[in-house]
Protein backbone atom coordinates (compact mmCIF):
# COMPACT_ATOMS: atom_id res chain seq x y z
CA UNK A 1 0.00 0.00 0.00
CA UNK A 2 2.91 2.33 0.68
CA UNK A 3 5.23 1.45 -1.94
CA UNK A 4 3.45 2.81 -5.25
CA UNK A 5 1.59 5.83 -3.56
CA UNK A 6 5.19 7.37 -2.30
CA UNK A 7 6.40 6.57 -5.69
CA UNK A 8 3.82 8.24 -7.06
CA UNK A 9 4.27 11.00 -4.78
CA UNK A 10 8.29 11.67 -5.31
CA UNK A 11 7.36 11.89 -9.19
CA UNK A 12 4.73 14.66 -9.09
CA UNK A 13 7.07 16.60 -6.52
CA UNK A 14 10.01 16.21 -9.17
CA UNK A 15 7.98 17.28 -12.23
CA UNK A 16 7.57 21.17 -12.58
CA UNK A 17 4.29 22.84 -11.90
CA UNK A 18 2.33 23.34 -15.58
CA UNK A 19 0.75 27.18 -15.68
CA UNK A 20 -2.83 28.03 -14.58
CA UNK A 21 -3.65 28.94 -17.60
CA UNK A 22 -2.76 26.98 -21.06
CA UNK A 23 -2.10 30.14 -22.87
CA UNK A 24 0.72 31.69 -20.15
CA UNK A 25 2.86 28.99 -20.91
CA UNK A 26 5.05 30.93 -22.82
CA UNK A 27 7.85 27.45 -23.46
CA UNK A 28 7.99 24.23 -22.50
CA UNK A 29 8.96 23.64 -19.12
CA UNK A 30 10.09 19.86 -19.50
CA UNK A 31 11.10 18.45 -22.88
CA UNK A 32 10.03 14.79 -24.12
CA UNK A 33 13.22 13.73 -22.73
CA UNK A 34 13.61 15.50 -19.08
CA UNK A 35 9.76 14.15 -18.97
CA UNK A 36 10.80 10.56 -19.92
CA UNK A 37 13.41 10.98 -17.06
CA UNK A 38 11.27 11.53 -14.58
CA UNK A 39 8.59 8.89 -15.80
CA UNK A 40 10.96 6.35 -15.59
CA UNK A 41 10.13 6.57 -11.67
CA UNK A 42 6.88 4.28 -12.65
CA UNK A 43 6.32 0.74 -11.88
CA UNK A 44 6.37 -1.09 -15.71
CA UNK A 45 3.11 -1.53 -15.84
CA UNK A 46 2.23 1.97 -14.88
CA UNK A 47 4.53 3.11 -18.10
CA UNK A 48 2.55 0.70 -20.18
CA UNK A 49 -0.67 2.00 -19.32
CA UNK A 50 0.62 5.49 -19.97
CA UNK A 51 1.90 4.51 -23.18
CA UNK A 52 -0.87 2.46 -24.62
CA UNK A 53 -3.70 6.15 -22.97
CA UNK A 54 -1.29 8.58 -24.70
CA UNK A 55 -0.65 6.36 -27.84
CA UNK A 56 -4.43 5.98 -28.11
CA UNK A 57 -5.31 10.14 -27.65
CA UNK A 58 -1.80 11.27 -28.86
CA UNK A 59 -3.03 14.40 -31.73
CA UNK A 60 -0.40 12.94 -34.38
CA UNK A 61 -2.45 9.45 -34.05
CA UNK A 62 -5.97 11.17 -34.71
CA UNK A 63 -7.55 8.94 -37.87
CA UNK A 64 -9.34 9.92 -40.91
CA UNK A 65 -12.63 9.34 -41.47
CA UNK A 66 -11.76 6.14 -43.13
CA UNK A 67 -10.07 5.03 -40.28
CA UNK A 68 -12.99 5.45 -37.93
CA UNK A 69 -13.85 1.89 -37.05
CA UNK A 70 -10.22 0.76 -36.84
CA UNK A 71 -10.07 3.50 -34.24
CA UNK A 72 -13.23 2.63 -32.13
CA UNK A 73 -12.29 -1.05 -31.86
CA UNK A 74 -8.59 -0.55 -30.98
CA UNK A 75 -10.65 2.03 -28.28
CA UNK A 76 -12.79 -0.46 -27.19
CA UNK A 77 -9.35 -2.61 -26.57
CA UNK A 78 -7.73 -0.14 -24.74
CA UNK A 79 -10.29 0.56 -22.63
CA UNK A 80 -10.67 -3.31 -21.96
CA UNK A 81 -7.15 -3.33 -20.27
CA UNK A 82 -8.11 -0.64 -18.01
CA UNK A 83 -9.22 -1.53 -14.55
CA UNK A 84 -9.56 2.38 -13.39
CA UNK A 85 -13.04 4.41 -14.09
CA UNK A 86 -11.19 7.50 -13.67
CA UNK A 87 -9.22 6.41 -16.63
CA UNK A 88 -11.75 5.14 -18.35
CA UNK A 89 -13.30 8.31 -18.24
CA UNK A 90 -10.49 10.34 -19.38
CA UNK A 91 -10.53 8.06 -22.85
CA UNK A 92 -13.80 8.15 -23.33
CA UNK A 93 -14.24 11.77 -23.01
CA UNK A 94 -11.24 12.69 -25.33
CA UNK A 95 -12.70 9.75 -27.66
CA UNK A 96 -16.40 11.59 -27.80
CA UNK A 97 -14.65 14.90 -28.55
CA UNK A 98 -12.98 13.81 -31.69
CA UNK A 99 -15.88 12.12 -32.55
CA UNK A 100 -18.00 15.28 -32.12
CA UNK A 101 -14.75 17.16 -34.46
CA UNK A 102 -15.41 14.35 -36.96
CA UNK A 103 -19.10 14.83 -37.16
CA UNK A 104 -18.58 17.88 -37.73
CA UNK A 105 -15.63 17.59 -41.00
CA UNK A 106 -17.66 15.35 -42.21
CA UNK A 107 -21.01 17.50 -42.35
CA UNK A 108 -19.40 19.61 -44.37
CA UNK A 109 -18.36 17.07 -46.95
CA UNK A 110 -21.91 15.25 -46.72
CA UNK A 111 -23.80 16.63 -45.45
CA UNK A 112 -27.65 15.53 -46.50
CA UNK A 113 -29.40 12.98 -43.66
CA UNK A 114 -29.17 9.76 -46.15
CA UNK A 115 -25.40 10.10 -45.67
CA UNK A 116 -25.12 10.52 -42.19
CA UNK A 117 -25.37 6.53 -41.90
CA UNK A 118 -22.60 5.88 -42.84
CA UNK A 119 -20.40 8.14 -39.76
CA UNK A 120 -18.42 5.85 -37.53
CA UNK A 121 -17.23 6.99 -34.56
CA UNK A 122 -16.99 6.19 -30.60
CA UNK A 123 -19.53 6.36 -27.57
CA UNK A 124 -23.18 6.94 -27.17
CA UNK A 125 -22.98 9.77 -28.87
CA UNK A 126 -22.79 8.81 -32.33
CA UNK A 127 -26.66 7.70 -32.65
CA UNK A 128 -27.56 11.17 -31.12
CA UNK A 129 -25.15 12.84 -33.81
CA UNK A 130 -26.52 10.36 -36.85
CA UNK A 131 -29.91 11.03 -35.50
CA UNK A 132 -29.55 14.96 -35.66
CA UNK A 133 -27.11 15.11 -38.74
CA UNK A 134 -28.53 18.40 -39.85
CA UNK A 135 -28.62 20.35 -36.31
CA UNK A 136 -25.86 22.60 -35.54
CA UNK A 137 -25.34 21.26 -32.27
CA UNK A 138 -26.57 17.88 -32.89
CA UNK A 139 -28.40 18.41 -29.93
CA UNK A 140 -25.48 17.84 -28.13
CA UNK A 141 -25.25 21.45 -26.33
CA UNK A 142 -26.97 20.61 -22.78
CA UNK A 143 -23.58 17.67 -22.38
CA UNK A 144 -21.15 19.75 -25.22
CA UNK A 145 -21.99 23.22 -24.67
CA UNK A 146 -19.10 24.27 -27.00
CA UNK A 147 -20.32 22.19 -30.36
CA UNK A 148 -21.98 25.39 -31.37
CA UNK A 149 -18.48 27.10 -30.79
CA UNK A 150 -16.87 24.75 -32.68
CA UNK A 151 -18.89 24.08 -35.77
CA UNK A 152 -19.24 28.40 -36.33
CA UNK A 153 -15.41 28.29 -36.22
CA UNK A 154 -14.96 25.36 -38.79
CA UNK A 155 -17.19 26.86 -41.37
CA UNK A 156 -15.65 30.15 -40.77
CA UNK A 157 -12.65 28.56 -41.61
CA UNK A 158 -11.00 30.01 -38.24
CA UNK A 159 -8.59 26.75 -37.51
CA UNK A 160 -6.05 28.70 -34.98
CA UNK A 161 -9.62 29.31 -33.46
CA UNK A 162 -11.22 26.42 -33.17
CA UNK A 163 -7.64 24.73 -32.73
CA UNK A 164 -7.36 27.13 -29.10
CA UNK A 165 -11.10 26.66 -28.19
CA UNK A 166 -10.42 22.60 -28.07
CA UNK A 167 -6.86 22.63 -26.75
CA UNK A 168 -8.45 25.10 -24.19
CA UNK A 169 -11.44 22.49 -23.53
CA UNK A 170 -9.27 19.53 -22.68
CA UNK A 171 -6.87 21.56 -20.67
CA UNK A 172 -9.98 22.90 -18.34
CA UNK A 173 -11.50 19.56 -18.58
CA UNK A 174 -8.10 17.36 -17.58
CA UNK A 175 -7.66 20.39 -14.59
CA UNK A 176 -11.38 19.80 -13.53
CA UNK A 177 -11.16 15.92 -12.77
CA UNK A 178 -7.28 16.41 -11.81
CA UNK A 179 -8.85 17.99 -8.27
CA UNK A 180 -8.64 15.59 -5.28
CA UNK A 181 -5.84 13.69 -7.33
CA UNK A 182 -2.63 15.22 -6.36
CA UNK A 183 -0.05 12.21 -5.19
CA UNK A 184 -1.38 8.83 -7.09
CA UNK A 185 -0.99 7.84 -10.51
CA UNK A 186 -4.24 9.65 -11.77
CA UNK A 187 -2.61 12.60 -10.77
CA UNK A 188 0.99 11.06 -13.21
CA UNK A 189 -1.78 10.51 -16.38
CA UNK A 190 -2.97 14.47 -15.82
CA UNK A 191 0.30 15.67 -15.99
CA UNK A 192 1.21 13.98 -19.13
CA UNK A 193 -1.94 14.67 -20.78
CA UNK A 194 -1.93 18.34 -20.11
CA UNK A 195 1.87 18.18 -21.04
CA UNK A 196 0.75 17.00 -24.31
CA UNK A 197 -1.15 19.60 -24.72
CA UNK A 198 1.33 22.33 -23.98
CA UNK A 199 3.57 20.65 -26.53
CA UNK A 200 1.13 20.53 -29.08
CA UNK A 201 0.66 24.74 -28.32
CA UNK A 202 4.07 24.96 -28.38
CA UNK A 203 4.88 22.92 -31.93
CA UNK A 204 2.08 25.05 -33.31
CA UNK A 205 4.36 28.19 -32.40
CA UNK A 206 7.36 26.56 -33.72
CA UNK A 207 5.45 25.88 -37.30
CA UNK A 208 4.75 29.49 -37.76
CA UNK A 209 8.38 30.75 -36.12
CA UNK A 210 9.17 28.53 -39.18
CA UNK A 211 7.21 29.73 -41.87
CA UNK A 212 8.06 33.52 -40.71
CA UNK A 213 11.74 32.49 -40.97
CA UNK A 214 11.34 30.76 -43.92
CA UNK A 215 9.68 33.81 -45.35
CA UNK A 216 12.16 36.46 -44.12
CA UNK A 217 14.65 34.28 -46.54
CA UNK A 218 12.77 34.49 -49.08
CA UNK A 219 12.36 38.21 -48.56
CA UNK A 220 15.90 38.27 -48.16
CA UNK A 221 16.70 36.58 -51.44
CA UNK A 222 14.85 38.61 -53.56
CA UNK A 223 16.36 41.79 -52.05
CA UNK B 1 -14.71 -14.80 27.22
CA UNK B 2 -12.60 -13.62 30.21
CA UNK B 3 -9.27 -14.36 28.40
CA UNK B 4 -10.63 -12.26 25.23
CA UNK B 5 -11.52 -9.36 27.39
CA UNK B 6 -7.86 -9.62 29.04
CA UNK B 7 -6.39 -9.93 25.17
CA UNK B 8 -8.58 -6.81 24.34
CA UNK B 9 -6.78 -5.10 27.15
CA UNK B 10 -3.46 -5.88 26.30
CA UNK B 11 -4.59 -4.88 22.88
CA UNK B 12 -5.67 -1.08 23.74
CA UNK B 13 -2.73 -0.90 25.78
CA UNK B 14 -0.25 -0.92 22.70
CA UNK B 15 -2.65 0.03 20.11
CA UNK B 16 -1.71 3.70 20.52
CA UNK B 17 1.80 3.30 19.87
CA UNK B 18 1.54 0.71 17.20
CA UNK B 19 -1.04 2.95 15.65
CA UNK B 20 0.59 5.90 15.76
CA UNK B 21 3.71 4.10 14.16
CA UNK B 22 2.12 2.50 11.14
CA UNK B 23 0.65 6.20 10.69
CA UNK B 24 3.91 7.77 11.08
CA UNK B 25 5.43 5.21 8.60
CA UNK B 26 3.19 6.35 5.96
CA UNK B 27 3.11 9.60 6.36
CA UNK B 28 6.54 10.42 6.81
CA UNK B 29 7.30 7.70 3.55
CA UNK B 30 5.08 10.21 1.69
CA UNK B 31 6.42 13.27 2.69
CA UNK B 32 9.71 11.92 2.50
CA UNK B 33 9.13 10.93 -1.01
CA UNK B 34 7.66 13.89 -1.68
CA UNK B 35 10.92 15.84 -0.39
CA UNK B 36 13.30 14.14 -2.51
CA UNK B 37 11.31 14.25 -5.99
CA UNK B 38 11.02 17.96 -5.01
CA UNK B 39 15.20 17.67 -4.22
CA UNK B 40 15.28 16.49 -7.87
CA UNK B 41 13.49 19.77 -9.66
CA UNK B 42 15.53 22.69 -7.14
CA UNK B 43 18.57 23.32 -6.24
CA UNK B 44 18.24 24.80 -2.78
CA UNK B 45 15.70 24.51 0.25
CA UNK B 46 16.72 20.80 0.59
CA UNK B 47 16.54 21.13 4.45
CA UNK B 48 13.26 22.48 4.72
CA UNK B 49 11.65 19.69 2.43
CA UNK B 50 13.33 17.20 4.77
CA UNK B 51 11.96 19.24 7.76
CA UNK B 52 8.49 19.26 7.01
CA UNK B 53 8.88 15.51 5.90
CA UNK B 54 9.59 14.49 9.32
CA UNK B 55 6.16 16.35 10.70
CA UNK B 56 3.98 13.16 11.13
CA UNK B 57 6.75 11.52 13.31
CA UNK B 58 5.49 13.06 16.27
CA UNK B 59 2.22 11.12 16.56
CA UNK B 60 4.43 8.05 17.45
CA UNK B 61 5.62 9.76 20.45
CA UNK B 62 2.10 10.54 21.26
CA UNK B 63 1.16 7.19 20.90
CA UNK B 64 4.05 6.14 23.06
CA UNK B 65 2.93 8.75 25.96
CA UNK B 66 -0.39 7.07 26.21
CA UNK B 67 0.74 3.94 26.00
CA UNK B 68 2.56 4.38 28.99
CA UNK B 69 -0.03 6.51 30.39
CA UNK B 70 -2.66 3.37 30.25
CA UNK B 71 0.03 1.06 31.71
CA UNK B 72 -0.78 -1.11 34.08
CA UNK B 73 -1.61 -4.58 35.46
CA UNK B 74 -4.51 -5.78 32.96
CA UNK B 75 -7.28 -7.10 34.31
CA UNK B 76 -10.81 -7.95 33.90
CA UNK B 77 -12.03 -4.23 35.51
CA UNK B 78 -9.84 -2.53 33.33
CA UNK B 79 -9.47 -3.95 30.08
CA UNK B 80 -12.58 -2.84 28.21
CA UNK B 81 -11.46 0.95 29.41
CA UNK B 82 -8.09 0.50 28.14
CA UNK B 83 -9.59 -1.38 24.77
CA UNK B 84 -11.19 1.58 23.90
CA UNK B 85 -9.30 4.34 25.15
CA UNK B 86 -6.17 2.82 23.34
CA UNK B 87 -7.41 1.48 19.94
CA UNK B 88 -9.37 4.91 19.20
CA UNK B 89 -7.11 7.22 20.40
CA UNK B 90 -4.69 4.99 18.20
CA UNK B 91 -6.79 4.91 15.52
CA UNK B 92 -7.11 9.06 15.42
CA UNK B 93 -3.15 9.15 15.45
CA UNK B 94 -2.97 6.99 13.01
CA UNK B 95 -5.11 8.55 10.31
CA UNK B 96 -3.65 12.07 11.21
CA UNK B 97 -0.55 10.95 10.50
CA UNK B 98 -1.08 9.46 7.13
CA UNK B 99 -3.01 12.41 6.35
CA UNK B 100 -0.75 14.84 7.51
CA UNK B 101 1.92 13.09 5.50
CA UNK B 102 -0.25 14.40 2.34
CA UNK B 103 -0.72 17.53 3.68
CA UNK B 104 3.40 17.87 3.93
CA UNK B 105 4.08 15.97 0.72
CA UNK B 106 1.46 19.08 -1.23
CA UNK B 107 3.37 21.94 1.01
CA UNK B 108 6.67 20.46 -0.50
CA UNK B 109 5.19 20.57 -3.90
CA UNK B 110 4.38 23.80 -3.43
CA UNK B 111 6.75 25.66 -2.02
CA UNK B 112 9.08 24.30 -4.60
CA UNK B 113 6.94 26.26 -6.93
CA UNK B 114 6.46 29.05 -4.90
CA UNK B 115 9.35 29.35 -2.10
CA UNK B 116 7.53 32.84 -0.85
CA UNK B 117 4.52 30.18 0.85
CA UNK B 118 5.98 27.82 2.40
CA UNK B 119 5.22 28.88 5.65
CA UNK B 120 1.29 29.17 5.04
CA UNK B 121 1.67 25.81 3.12
CA UNK B 122 2.71 23.70 6.33
CA UNK B 123 -0.46 25.75 8.37
CA UNK B 124 -2.84 22.71 6.62
CA UNK B 125 -0.62 20.18 8.35
CA UNK B 126 -0.49 21.96 11.78
CA UNK B 127 -3.98 21.68 11.83
CA UNK B 128 -3.81 18.33 11.12
CA UNK B 129 -1.36 18.44 13.85
CA UNK B 130 -3.45 19.87 15.99
CA UNK B 131 -6.68 17.35 15.82
CA UNK B 132 -4.09 14.78 16.79
CA UNK B 133 -3.15 16.59 19.76
CA UNK B 134 -6.73 16.70 20.93
CA UNK B 135 -6.72 12.93 20.49
CA UNK B 136 -3.27 12.69 22.78
CA UNK B 137 -4.75 15.13 25.53
CA UNK B 138 -8.26 13.88 25.70
CA UNK B 139 -6.95 9.80 25.94
CA UNK B 140 -4.28 11.27 28.83
CA UNK B 141 -7.08 13.23 30.16
CA UNK B 142 -9.98 9.98 29.99
CA UNK B 143 -7.37 7.50 31.60
CA UNK B 144 -7.43 8.79 34.52
CA UNK B 145 -10.91 7.42 35.28
CA UNK B 146 -9.81 3.60 34.22
CA UNK B 147 -8.61 2.05 37.90
CA UNK B 148 -5.07 1.46 38.51
CA UNK B 149 -5.62 -2.19 38.69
Amino acid sequence: MIGPQTDYAMLIASLPPHALSLWDVQNKSLSRVQLDRHLSLLRDEDKQTLNNIEAALHWAKMPSIKQAQLAAKNADQLLSTLDNYFLEDVVIWRLQIRTIMAAIRYRKLKPSLKEAAEFQGYGEVVSRIKKNWQTEDFTLNNRFPWVKEANQLFNANETVALEKLLLNLSWQHYEKIGQGHYFDFEAVIIYVLRWDIINRWAKNDEQKAMQQFELLVEQALII
Amino acid sequence: MNDFLLIFGWVGLYAPMALGAVGSIMGCAVAGQAAIGAMLDTDSGYGRYVGVSAMPSSQVIYGIVVMFTLNRPVTLEVAPGLFGIGVLSGLALMFSAIYQGQCCASAIQASKAKPEIFGLSVAPAAIVEGFAVFAFIFALVISTNIPQG
